[in-house]
C-alpha cells in the first residue's frame, strides 16, 4: 500500500524518456491539447470529442468557463438570448442566440437556460459547466498549464510535440496544441504616470454606494467602461470618461464588440446635460497625480506651450475616483520564453498573429481558438463573440480533421438543378456564414462541366487560394457566397438612418447597404498573389462574375422575382447553361423537334421524372402565354 | 306668356295657389316649389328640365310645383313679395321650408334631379369633406354596414344623379355618402384628377381595422350598370340552400351564371372549400349556391343525385348543367370556368389591379415623357437600361410563373400532414406505408408539385390507407431533412413499416402518386393460391394496367426467390401475382403457351400484344430490364409517360400522327399489323393524334413537315437528328413497310433535321462588375480622397484608416504589410494638431470645418430622395407589365393539351418555336 503513493506515471515517465521517447511513451500524452475550458476550448472539444480524437482540454480553475465566474463585472451579459423568432428551423434560430455553443444536443440551448434576452453571467457558467458534463467531454480541471515550448525537431526522433508542465510538475506532450485561452489579462498602460491610483475593472467596487457623491472618472469607451458608468451614475455627483477615440456604437458600426445600446445610459446623461460627460483624448499625453485625497489629471505642456492657453482643459477639475476600463490582453506568460510569439499590429496588438488557418505564424501546429483569434476580423465580425467564434472553431476543426487525418472538409454533391435551391437554403438560414460575415464564407465548386456541384459551407474565404490542400477537394471553377454590409453605409458618426439607406431594386442590389449576399464566380481558382492584390477594403480578389443579391427588410432573400430569378440569371452564367425548369409537355416537344434538350429535360423529364403541372397551374401558363 | 304656357302644358309640374298651399306642403316628403314672377331668359330651359325631372321625382315621392305670383290670390305669399325669389327653387317638408336653390344650379334634369335626390337624402347620403370624416364615417359603420362612397367633381353632374338614384333605392341595404373634396379620397386612388367621378365600395361591414377594405367600381358610371352593380352587392355571394332560404336571389337580369354545388352532411366541407376556392379566384363572376341534398328537393332535371358534384346555370339557360367528370380541385375548376358565360380569362386575371395600373401607366409615362423631352441627353441611355432591368427581371420560368401566379388560390393539403422535427419520426414509425414529400417552399418544382401532391391525398381520401401522403417542408425543418440526407428538392421518401423504402422515381404527377400509392397498398406479390385466383389475376383490370405473373412449382426455389425479389423492388409501380405449387401449369400453357417457371406481363390496354412471356433465365436484373421494356405498350402513344423509357432504347421511332377519320384508322391498323408481325423489331413504332392545328401531335409534325395533311408517317432518328417523311398518298401495306424498309436501308433523302439550339443562358445576369467600376469612377470624381476628419471620426485619434495605430512600430512595420502601404501618405503632424484640438474643444470641426464634409456631399452616387425613387419604383413597375406580351415569346414555348382553345396568336409563336 505504502508504495501506491507514487504516482506510478512518474516512475514510467522518466524510464521511457531514457529508452524510446515516442509518442505513446509520454504518459501524458495527446494528440490535441487544448488550453482554456472556456466557450472556445469546449467547443473545439466537442468537435474533437466528436470524430473521437484523442484530446485533453486544460483548465487552470475547477470549472469550465472561469472568466464567467467574475466577468463581466455587472454580471449582464450582453450577447443576446432571443428566445423566439417566429421560426421553426434551429439552424436559423442560432442566428439569433449568441450564447449557445454547437452541439448535437438540443438541452443545451440557452434559451432553456434563461428567459432573459440579456442573460445574467452566472447562467452562462452554469450552461458551460452542463456543456461539459452532458457532452463528456475531456475536461482536466485545476491544472495550469506553463512553459510550452517545442524542442528543435531532431531531437532525437522525428517526433515533434509541445511540452508543457502543470503547477504540480506534471509534465504533458502533445502533437498538437490549441489556445483557446481567450483575452483575458487587464490592460493597464504603462505610459501614464499615475495610472496605479485608478481603479481597475477587474477590481472595481460594484456596490453603487461606494460612489456615493464622488465624481469619477473612468477611462475607456468600451462596453466594460459604460457598464461600470451605468451602474453607478445614479450615485454619483459626475462622471467623465475619457477614450482616445469616438464612440463607437454598435448600432452604428454593426459590430458587436462596440458600445452596445443595453449599456448606453450615459449617453442620454451627457447629450441632456446633466453633468455627466465625454471626451476624446490620447493616454499618452497625461499624467495622473493625486492631491489633498483628489485625483487630477494634467496635461504633459510642452516646455514651449504657455499654460495659459490650457485655462479650459476640460479635465481640470478633480476627481474622488478614476476607473480604468481599458480592456483585456492576451495572457503569453502560458509560454516558455523561448517560444516566439508574434503579436498583431496596431490595434490588434492584444492579439497574437495568426494566418486564416488559424495557426500561429511562429510555430506550426500551434492554432488559436476562440476569442484570441478575432486579429483576423477584428471591428467586422464576430469572431471574438460566441457567436462567432463557434463556428470559427468548427471551421479549424475541419481543417485540422484534413490536414492531420485526411478527412475531407464536410460537403454534399448535387446536380446542378439544385444549386438555386442550395443556395437560397443557406442564404436564408446558415448561422454560420451570418455571424461570421466576410470572414466564413460558402464555397460551390462546380464539377463535371457544371453539370453538378459540391458545396463546403463556413469556409474562410480567405484561404480560398488554398481550397483544394486545405480542404480535400479538387476545385477550379467555384463560386464563393459571403454575407457583406455596403462599403461605407456605416462606422461612428454616419447617419445610418438616412432616408436612403436601403434600396428595394435588384439592379441597385450592388449599393445596398445593410448585410447581404453576394456571390463571387471564379473560372479558376486565385492564387495567393490574387489575394494579395485584392482591393483594399475587399473581401475576395476580383472575380470573374459577381453578384449581389438586394438587401431585405426582413433578411429573407425568397422572392422570386426580386432575389431568385437575378441570381438564377447570375448562376446561369456562371454554370454556362439555361437553369430554367420546364414542364413535362413542353420537354416533351423539344424532344421530338430539337438536337439537344434544356438541362431540366434531361435531368428529369428524360430521367422519367417529369413535373406536371396541375389543371390550375396549367392555366396560370396558358394565361401566360395568352 | 309663352313660359307660363310650357308650365301650363307640363306634364308633371303641378300648379298650385295659396288656397292648396298648407296641404299640399304638409306631407313628410320633400316638396318642390318654385315660383313664377315674370319671364326671365333662362326660365324656358329650366321649365323642361324640371317637367322631365317631375316625372323621375314622382317616382320618389316628391312632387315639383310651381306658383303662379302673377295671379292675384297668390300675390299675397311671402316668397311671391321676397325679393330674387323668381331665381331660387325652394324645397319644404313637414310644412317646413328646408332649402333654397339657386336657379342657375338646376339647368338640367340631372342637376335637377341630383340636387332634389341630395337634399331629400341629406341625412341618408351625407357629403364628406375631409379623409377625416370619411374615416369616421367608415369607423361608424365598422362591423355593421358596407358603404358606396363617391368622389363626384361637382354636385349635381349626371354621375351624381346616378349615384343618387342608386342610394334612393338601395337606402336599407346600403350606406352611401360622398364627397367633392379629393383630400377625401386620399388612400382610395390617386388617380381621380382627370375623372369626373368614382365610386368605391367600402367593405366596412365585415372589416375589423381601418380603413375598410375597398373596391373600386370599374364599369362605366350609368344608371343600369351602377344600379346592377349595387344590386350585385346587395345580395350574398354564396347562397345555402335551403338554409338562407326556398329560392336564390340570382335572377337572370343580374347578368352572372350560376354555380351550383350538390352535398350531404359528408361531403358538405369539401363542397365549402371548394366554394371558398372558388370565390377567392373568381370574386364576382359568378353566383353560387350550395345546395344540402338532404334537406332541399333538387328539381334540375340534369342533376343525377351524386354529392359532391357540380353544376352551373348561364344566364340564357332554363337549367343547369352537372359535371361528369369525378370531383377534384382540377376538374372542377376546369368544368367551370370553361362553362362560365364570360371569358375566364378575363376573370381569372389574377389581380384585378393590372387593368387599372395600366390605364393609370399610360397617364403617369405621357407625362414624364414629356418632361423628358425637355431633357436633352441621356433619354436613350436611361430607355436602354429600363429595358435591360425589365429583361433581367421578367420571369421567363414557366413554372417559377406559374407558381407565382397561383400563390394567391390555397392549396388543398388538408389531407397532407406538415410534419415536424416530432411527428416525423413517429409517423414513419407509426405508418405500415407512408410517403413524405421533402420540399423547400422557394423552389418552383416543389411548390408547383405540392399543388399536385395535395389533390393527390384528396383522390385517396376514400382508400383504406389512411393519410398515405405527408410532407417536410424542409426549411421550416432543416434538421428533420438534414437527418435524412435530403439534397434534392422534392424529394419524395416512401416509408414502409417505419424504414426507408426507396425514393419515389416517377413523374411529379397527381395522378401517377395517386397509382403508386394504390399499387404499394396492394400485397405484393400477390398470392394466388388457387386457379381461382389465378383466372381472376390475370383478367383486365381498369385500375392497373400492367400485371406480371408468375407461375412456378415447389421445386423452383431459386425463381420464385429471385421473382419475389424483383416483385419487391417493382412493388411501386406494378402489381405482381404468384403461385408456386404447379397449380398454375394448365392456365400457363393455356393462355400464354408457357411452361414452369413462367413469368407473363400483362398489358391490359394493349390490343396487338396483350402479354409477353419472359424468355430468359429467372436471375432477378435479367427479370428486371426485360420488364423495363416489356411493360410498355407494343405500339405505343408517344406521351410524357412513356417516351423517356422509349427514348433510352435509343431506336429509331416511326411515328404516325392520327385523327378520327377512316385513312387514319387504315395506317393505325396496317402498323398495328407490321408490330404484330414483328417485321421491324429495331423500330419503335408509336403514334400521336392530330386532331387540330392546336393538338400537341400536329404541333409536332407541323415541324417536321409544314404543310401536312393527317395521316402522316414520319421516321425520325433522334440521335442522328434526321426526320424523314412519308408521302402518304397511297396508304397500303405495302407501301407502308417498304417505305420504313427503305428508310432504314437508308435510300430515302432526309426530310429535315432537328433544330440545333445550344440551351446556353437566355439572358446575362446583371453585371456588378461593371455597375461597381462605373460608380467607383463617379465617386472619385466627386471626392478625391476621404478627409482625414472622416478617419479620425472613425478610427480615433491616432489611428490610420484600415484601424492600425500610427507609431513608430507601425511604420517599423510598414513594409512588411502591403495593405497597409497607402498610410504612409497620412500626415501625423496634421493628426497631432487636430487631436490637441479636440482634447480642448471636443465640438467635431470647430478647428478643421472646411474638411469636415456633410453626409449630403459624401454620397452623390446614392439614388434620389423618397420622391424620385418611388417614381422609379412605379415606372420599373410599369415597364414590367408592358412587356408582359413579349416576354414569353420565348424559345421554351409551352405546349399545351390537345384539348386546349388557346388564341391563335399565341399558337403562331408556338410553331414558330417548334
Amino acid at each position: 500500500m505504502y508504495w501506491s503513493v507514487f504516482p506510478w506515471p512518474y516512475l514510467v515517465t522518466t524510464v521511457v524518456f531514457v529508452f524510446h521517447f515516442t509518442t505513446s511513451s509520454f504518459p501524458h500524452h495527446h494528440d490535441y491539447c487544448v488550453i482554456g475550458a472556456g466557450p472556445s476550448g469546449l467547443q473545439i472539444g466537442y468537435f474533437l470529442h466528436q470524430k473521437h480524437r484523442d484530446y485533453v482540454i486544460f483548465e487552470r480553475n475547477n470549472v469550465s468557463g472561469s472568466f464567467y465566474v467574475q466577468y463581466p463585472r455587472h454580471r449582464k451579459l450582453i450577447s443576446i438570448n432571443k428566445r423566439h423568432t417566429g421560426s421553426t428551423n434551429k439552424e436559423f434560430n442560432l442566428r439569433h442566440d449568441w450564447n449557445s455553443l454547437l452541439s448535437h444536443d438540443e438541452s443545451l440551448l440557452f434559451k432553456h437556460y434563461s428567459k432573459e434576452m440579456f442573460p445574467h453571467a452566472d447562467t452562462l457558467v452554469k450552461y458551460l459547466q452542463d456543456f461539459t458534463t452532458k457532452l463528456g467531454l475531456n475536461v482536466q480541471y485545476n491544472t495550469e498549464v506553463r512553459d510550452i515550448h517545442r524542442p528543435p525537431a531532431n531531437h532525437s526522433t522525428d517526433q515533434n510535440l509541445y511540452h508543457m508542465n502543470d503547477l504540480n510538475g506534471n509534465h504533458y506532450t502533445c502533437s498538437k496544441l490549441i489556445v483557446a485561452t481567450g483575452i483575458a489579462e487587464p490592460n493597464v498602460p504603462d505610459i501614464v504616470p499615475g495610472i496605479d491610483y485608478a481603479v481597475g475593472y477587474e477590481d472595481v467596487s460594484i456596490n453603487p454606494d461606494d460612489f456615493e457623491g464622488q465624481s469619477v472618472l473612468v477611462l475607456g469607451r468600451g462596453n466594460a467602461a459604460f457598464e461600470t458608468a451605468d451602474a453607478i451614475y445614479g450615485s454619483t455627483n459626475l462622471i467623465h470618461m475619457v477614450s482616445r477615440s469616438r464612440i463607437r456604437l454598435a448600432w452604428e458600426t454593426h459590430y458587436v464588440g462596440d458600445l452596445r445600446a443595453v449599456n448606453n445610459g450615459l449617453l442620454d446623461t451627457y447629450q441632456l446635460k446633466s453633468q455627466d460627460a465625454i471626451l476624446e483624448a490620447g493616454l499618452e499625453e497625461i499624467h495622473i497625480v493625486k492631491r489633498n485625497n483628489k485625483l487630477y489629471v494634467e496635461f504633459d505642456t510642452d516646455d514651449d506651450v504657455d499654460d495659459t492657453l490650457l485655462d479650459n482643459f476640460a479635465l481640470r477639475q478633480p476627481y474622488d475616483k478614476i476607473i480604468r476600463c481599458l480592456g483585456f490582453k492576451f495572457d503569453q506568460t502560458i509560454f516558455k520564453n523561448t517560444t516566439k510569439l508574434s503579436m498583431g499590429l496596431g490595434r490588434r496588438r492584444k492579439y497574437p498573429k495568426i494566418g486564416y488557418n488559424y495557426e500561429s505564424v511562429d510555430n506550426p501546429d500551434m492554432f488559436f481558438a476562440g476569442t484570441n483569434t478575432h486579429s483576423l476580423d477584428f471591428r467586422k465580425s464576430a469572431g471574438g463573440f460566441i457567436h462567432g467564434f463557434r463556428y470559427t472553431a468548427r471551421s479549424l476543426h475541419n481543417l485540422l480533421e484534413w490536414r492531420y487525418h485526411q478527412v475531407p472538409w464536410p460537403s454534399h454533391t448535387a446536380p446542378i438543378t439544385q444549386l438555386i435551391n442550395t443556395i437560397i437554403k443557406r442564404l436564408n438560414e446558415a448561422s454560420g456564414t451570418y455571424q461570421m460575415f466576410g470572414v466564413l464564407g460558402d464555397v460551390i465548386i462546380l464539377k463535371n462541366n457544371g453539370v453538378e456541384f459540391e458545396i463546403l459551407e463556413e469556409f474562410p474565404v480567405n484561404l480560398i487560394h488554398k481550397l483544394s490542400e486545405t480542404t480535400g477537394h479538387d476545385a477550379s471553377r467555384i463560386i464563393v457566397i459571403n454575407m457583406e454590409y455596403g462599403k461605407g453605409f456605416s462606422g461612428p458618426g454616419k447617419d445610418i438612418f438616412r432616408p436612403d439607406r436601403a434600396t428595394q431594386e435588384p439592379s441597385d442590389a450592388h449599393v445596398s447597404n445593410f448585410l447581404h449576399p453576394v456571390l463571387y464566380y471564379y473560372n479558376r481558382l486565385p492564387t495567393e498573389e490574387d489575394m494579395r492584390r485584392a482591393t483594399p477594403g475587399d473581401v475576395l480578389p476580383r472575380p470573374t462574375l459577381l453578384h449581389h443579391i438586394v438587401e431585405d427588410f426582413l433578411a429573407l432573400w425568397d422572392a422570386p422575382n426580386s432575389h431568385i430569378l437575378p441570381l438564377r440569371r447570375f448562376l446561369e452564367g456562371a454554370v454556362g447553361k439555361d437553369l430554367r425548369e420546364v414542364f413535362a409537355e413542353i420537354c416533351l416537344g423539344l424532344a421530338l423537334t430539337h438536337e439537344a434538350l434544356p438541362h431540366s429535360c434531361k435531368e428529369h423529364f428524360m430521367q422519367g421524372q417529369g413535373l406536371m403541372p396541375t389543371y390550375y397551374l396549367r392555366r396560370q401558363v396558358e394565361m401566360i402565354q395568352s | 306668356m309663352q313660359v307660363w304656357n310650357y308650365i301650363q302644358d307640363s306634364k308633371h309640374i303641378v300648379r298650385i295657389s295659396k288656397e292648396v298651399m298648407e296641404p299640399f306642403l304638409s306631407g313628410e316628403q320633400v316638396r318642390v316649389i318654385y315660383y313664377y314672377k315674370k319671364d326671365i331668359p333662362r326660365l324656358r330651359n329650366f321649365v323642361k328640365a324640371y317637367d322631365k325631372s317631375g316625372g323621375y321625382l314622382n317616382l320618389y315621392g316628391v312632387p315639383v310645383a310651381v306658383v303662379n305670383c302673377i295671379e292675384e290670390g297668390n300675390k299675397v305669399l311671402d316668397k311671391c313679395k321676397a325679393e330674387g325669389s323668381e331665381n331660387r327653387v325652394y324645397t319644404y317638408s313637414n310644412g317646413h321650408e328646408l332649402l333654397e336653390l339657386e336657379l342657375e344650379t338646376m339647368f338640367d334634369v340631372n342637376s335637377i334631379m341630383s340636387n332634389i335626390l341630395q337634399l331629400l337624402l341629406l341625412r341618408e347620403v351625407p357629403i364628406l369633406q375631409s379623409k377625416t370624416e370619411r374615416l369616421e364615417y367608415e369607423a361608424k359603420h365598422k362591423g355593421a354596414n358596407n358603404v358606396f362612397f363617391a368622389y363626384q367633381k361637382a354636385i349635381g353632374t349626371y354621375e351624381h344623379r346616378v349615384f343618387m338614384e342608386v342610394a334612393y333605392a338601395y337606402q336599407e341595404k346600403f350606406k352611401f355618402a360622398l364627397t367633392t373634396n379629393l383630400e377625401a379620397i386620399d388612400g382610395l386612388d390617386s388617380n381621380m384628377e382627370s375623372s369626373n367621378a368614382g365610386i368605391w365600395l367600402l367593405k366596412c361591414k365585415a372589416s375589423k381595422d381601418l380603413p375598410c377594405d375597398n373596391q373600386k367600381y370599374l364599369d362605366t358610371i350609368d344608371l343600369s350598370a351602377f344600379a346592377r352593380h349595387v344590386k350585385r352587392n346587395s345580395v350574398p355571394p354564396v347562397f345555402n340552400l335551403p338554409k338562407d332560404g326556398k329560392e336564390h336571389p340570382y335572377t337572370p337580369d343580374l347578368g352572372l351564371s350560376v354555380v351550383y354545388f350538390y352535398y350531404r352532411e359528408t361531403t358538405e366541407k369539401l363542397v365549402r372549400n371548394m366554394i371558398k376556392m372558388m370565390t377567392d379566384t373568381l370574386g364576382q363572376a359568378a353566383w353560387f349556391v350550395a345546395v344540402d341534398i338532404e334537406k332541399y328537393l333538387v328539381q334540375h332535371v340534369n342533376y343525377n343525385g351524386e354529392t359532391p358534384s357540380v353544376a352551373v346555370q348561364n344566364t340564357d339557360e332554363r337549367d343547369p348543367v352537372q359535371m361528369e367528370d369525378p370531383w377534384s380541385d382540377d376538374s372542377v375548376f376546369e368544368f367551370v370556368l370553361d362553362r362560365l358565360d364570360k371569358n375566364p380569362r378575363q376573370i381569372f386575371k389574377p389581380d384585378d389591379s393590372h387593368s387599372e395600373k395600366t390605364e393609370m401607366s399610360e397617364v403617369e409615362s405621357s407625362s414624364s415623357s414629356d418632361v423628358e423631352e425637355n431633357m436633352e441627353n441621356s433619354e436613350d441611355q436611361s430607355a436602354d437600361e429600363e429595358g435591360r432591368i425589365s429583361e433581367v427581371e421578367s420571369q421567363d420560368d414557366h413554372v417559377a410563373e406559374a407558381v407565382f401566379r397561383a400563390r394567391k388560390i390555397d392549396m388543398d393539403l388538408e389531407l397532407v400532414p406538415a410534419l415536424t422535427d416530432k411527428t416525423f419520426p413517429t409517423t414513419v414509425q407509426d405508418k405500415n406505408l407512408v410517403m413524405v414529400l421533402f420540399y423547400l417552399p422557394f423552389d418552383h418544382r416543389s411548390m408547383a408539385f405540392l399543388r399536385a401532391y395535395g389533390e393527390a391525398s384528396r383522390k385517396l381520401e376514400n382508400e383504406t390507407i389512411k393519410e398515405p401522403l405527408a410532407s417536410v417542408n424542409c426549411h421550416d425543418w432543416t434538421d428533420v431533412c438534414g437527418k435524412e440526407n435530403i439534397t434534392l428538392y422534392p424529394t419524395i421518401r416512401i416509408f414502409k413499416a417505419g424504414s426507408v423504402f426507396k425514393d419515389y422515381d416517377g413523374m411529379l404527377d397527381l395522378h401517377e402518386v395517386v397509382k403508386t400509392v394504390k399499387i404499394m397498398a396492394k400485397e405484393n406479390p400477390q398470392d394466388l393460391s388457387t386457379n381461382d385466383d389465378i383466372g381472376h389475376f390475370i383478367k383486365p383490370d381498369t385500375e392497373v394496367d400492367v400485371k406480371i405473373i408468375g407461375l412456378f412449382d415447389k421445386k423452383h426455389s431459386s425463381e420464385i426467390k429471385a421473382f419475389k425479389s424483383v416483385a419487391k423492388s417493382l412493388s411501386d409501380k406494378i402489381v405482381f401475382g404468384i403461385n408456386s405449387d404447379g397449380k398454375g401449369k394448365e392456365i400457363g400453357k393455356s393462355k400464354f403457351g408457357c411452361t414452369l417457371p413462367c413469368m407473363v406481363i400483362l398489358k391490359a390496354n394493349d390490343t396487338i400484344q396483350p402479354f409477353t412471356v419472359y424468355p430468359a433465365k429467372f436471375e432477378e436484373n435479367l427479370m428486371k430490364s426485360f420488364i423495363y421494356t416489356a411493360k410498355l405498350p407494343s405500339m405505343p402513344e408517344l406521351t410524357v409517360q412513356v417516351f423517356p423509357t422509349l427514348y433510352q432504347q435509343n431506336k429509331p421511332f416511326a411515328i404516325a400522327f392520327l385523327n378520327e377519320h377512316s385513312e387514319s384508322t387504315k395506317l393505325r391498323e396496317i402498323l398495328s399489323e407490321i408490330v404484330k408481325k414483328q417485321v421491324f423489331p429495331d423500330i419503335i413504332i408509336a403514334w400521336m393524334t392530330c386532331d387540330s392545328h392546336q393538338s400537341f401531335g400536329c404541333q409536332v409534325l407541323s415541324f417536321y413537315e409544314p404543310q401536312f395533311s393527317t395521316p402522316a408517317l414520319s421516321f425520325v432518328v433522334l440521335h442522328e437528328s434526321k426526320v424523314f417523311n412519308m408521302k402518304v398518298d397511297t396508304i397500303s401495306p405495302e407501301t407502308v413497310q417498304g417505305w420504313i424498309q427503305d428508310v432504314s436501308d437508308g435510300k430515302i433523302p432526309v426530310s429535315r433535321s432537328l433544330e440545333k439550339k445550344e440551351w446556353t443562358p437566355k439572358v446575362e445576369g446583371y453585371n456588378f462588375l461593371e455597375f461597381i467600376d462605373r460608380d467607383e469612377k463617379r465617386k472619385t470624381r466627386i471626392s478625391r480622397s476621404k478627409s482625414e476628419a472622416d478617419i479620425m471620426n472613425r478610427e480615433g485619434i491616432g489611428f490610420d484608416e484600415n484601424g492600425n495605430e500610427v507609431d513608430s512600430e507601425y511604420y517599423e512595420n510598414l513594409n512588411t504589410d502591403s495593405k497597409e502601404d497607402e498610410d504612409a501618405k497620412l500626415d501625423q503632424e496634421t493628426r497631432m494638431e487636430l487631436f490637441k484640438s479636440r482634447l480642448y474643444h471636443h465640438a467635431e470641426g470647430r478647428k478643421h470645418g472646411e474638411s469636415v464634409k456633410t453626409p449630403k456631399d459624401e454620397v452623390p452616387i446614392m439614388p434620389v430622395e423618397g420622391e424620385e425613387s418611388e417614381l422609379d419604383f412605379m415606372e420599373h413597375d410599369i415597364t414590367g407589365l408592358d412587356m408582359e406580351d413579349h416576354k414569353y415569346k420565348d424559345d421554351i414555348p409551352y405546349v399545351p393539351h390537345s384539348t386546349d382553345k388557346s388564341t391563335s396568336k399565341s399558337q403562331k409563336s408556338k410553331h414558330e418555336e417548334l
